[in-house]
């Protein structure tokens, strides 16, 4: 194997180190890619998350809202057991099971009940939308990786091709100078 | 030279191209000359080292264009996806809008039948023992309000005009003063009552009503801020396809560069080394002839 000149060596190891320096910037590059997408399809998975709680709160709450006022409705066509004569004694029908206080009563508490369920799909929806941001955050710090990965993939490119030109002034060099005494020679 | 030919696997490749017989045609016959055989073995191999470089370089160049025109493609059609995302979106965004303010509205209604329901029910029941006295109640709220709003001024306060609330406080005076009237007039009547009882279920029954209609539109809300949640997903899915298109397409572009660069660095190597060999020779030519 020929022997190089310590300029040759020295740009052997400069290229090498470069090769390296890039190499590992690829690979870190291809993670922060890599990761970044992974995020970024996390984020959609937990905003679709989100979009289901919130349609399942709706659905809980309006469900019972709705079941209140059909019971409320159903509630009107029962005479209430007051609705008599107070000054009177109880009479046996006034002894009956009131109806219109315990549909009334359901009409009142299942729109409570569906604000419970509600918001307890709430939560999850607010814990969805926090993940969501989170991995949103989590996918611009793997871009800004990505960026500062490929600027030092560029730079050791740039580096590498400074080399070259340098061996190549120095390889015209001594070609000018061979040239030149070759030519006093003559 | 033909050292050099048989060994290096360039020109091995060449010199086998070229000692291949040039390919049939069917189509009219070239004007051009047919390739001699062998015309690539006797030429010199910086020349052909060259040549094959320049095509190389097209070649990466092809390819680059090509890719960064595919991830072009992809980027539009993901743009594409991300606007049918946001439109999707504001027209969840109105539907959740119009089903928030429609049950707004039905929740008002619901809250005036109830308070319509409870008092008829309440005067009713008053009036039980007494059904005049219902009336009479009736007659006295109104004209405790009117006399309240006169001196209060409460409707201007809640930006009623002064003409409108002149106008109302002399009818609940009139419609006070009526009721009282009337209540001498409904003595030991039952009409009262059952009068009251009807207006109670019916509030009630609007009450019910507007209760359910309430709660449909809160359903139809839901699913219509689902929907928008669901039209964000999409757009940021999307974004995410172009943000990833654009980075690969940068990526494309700098690989391209490179490899011209590269390519084109060689090619002027080898005119360099082709120009110092042209010397080389002209000066062993003035050295031999002296």
């Amino acid at each position: 194997m020929t022997m190089l000149s310590p300029i040759g060596q020295l740009a052997v190891l400069l290229v090498r180190a470069d090769e390296q320096d890039r190499t590992s910037a690829r690979q870190i590059e291809d993670a922060a890619e890599e990761a970044a997408t992974k995020d970024a399809n996390d984020r959609v998975a937990q905003i679709r998350s989100k979009a289901d709680a919130e349609r399942d709160g709706a659905f809980a709450s309006g469900i019972a809202e709705i079941a209140g006022g059909a019971f409320a409705v159903g509630a009107a066509f029962f005479p209430a057991a007051n609705d008599g004569d107070h000054c009177s004694q109880p009479s046996a029908a006034d002894r009956r099971f009131d109806w219109n206080a315990a549909l009334n009563g359901c009409a009142k508490a299942l729109p409570g009940v569906g604000t419970m369920f509600g918001g307890q799909y709430k939560g999850v929806a607010d814990r969805d939308d926090a993940d969501a941001a989170r991995f949103e955050a989590q996918s611009q710090a793997d871009i800004r990786r990505y960026d500062r990965a490929q600027s030092d993939a560029q730079a050791a490119d740039q580096s590498i091709q400074r080399v070259e030109q340098f061996l190549e002034q120095t390889q015209q060099t001594e070609n000018a100078t061979r040239l030149a005494a070759a030519t006093f020679r003559a | 030279m033909s050292t050099i030919a048989a060994t290096t696997p360039i020109t091995a490749a060449i010199a086998l191209h070229g000692n291949a017989p040039p390919p049939a045609s069917r189509e009219a016959p070239s004007l051009l000359a047919d390739p001699i055989p062998g015309a690539l073995g006797g030429t010199d191999p910086l020349s052909i080292l060259y040549l094959f470089e320049s095509r190389d370089q097209q070649i990466g160049v092809d390819e680059g264009t090509k890719k960064i025109e595919a991830l072009q493609t992809q980027r539009h059609k993901a743009l594409q996806q991300e606007q049918q995302a946001i439109q999707q979106a504001v027209e969840a965004s109105k539907d959740h809008s119009f089903w928030d303010t429609l049950g707004g509205i039905c929740g008002e209604i619901a809250k005036v039948a109830a308070v319509v329901a409870s008092v008829a029910a309440a005067v009713a029941t008053l009036g039980a023992a007494t059904p005049v006295a219902a009336v009479a109640v009736a007659g006295a709220v109104l004209s405790t309000a009117s006399f309240a709003d006169s001196e209060l001024h409460v409707l201007r306060a809640l930006g009623v005009d002064e003409s409108t609330a002149g106008w109302v406080d002399m009818g609940m005076s009139l419609g006070g003063a009526a009721a009282s009237f009337g209540a001498g007039m409904f003595a030991r009547a039952e009409v009262a009552r059952s009068t009251l009882s009807i207006i109670g279920r019916a509030g009630a029954v609007t009450s019910g009503a507007a209760q359910i209609g309430k709660g449909a539109c809160a359903f139809g809300a839901g699913d219509a801020k689902a929907r928008s949640d669901e039209a964000e997903a999409d757009q940021v899915a999307a974004q995410a396809q172009s943000d990833q298109a654009a980075r690969r397409m940068r990526l494309a572009i700098a690989d391209a560069q490179s490899s011209a660069q590269q390519s084109e660095q060689i090619m002027e190597a080898i005119v360099s080394t082709k120009a110092i060999q042209n010397e080389t020779t002209l000066n062993a030519a003035i050295a031999v002839r002296g």
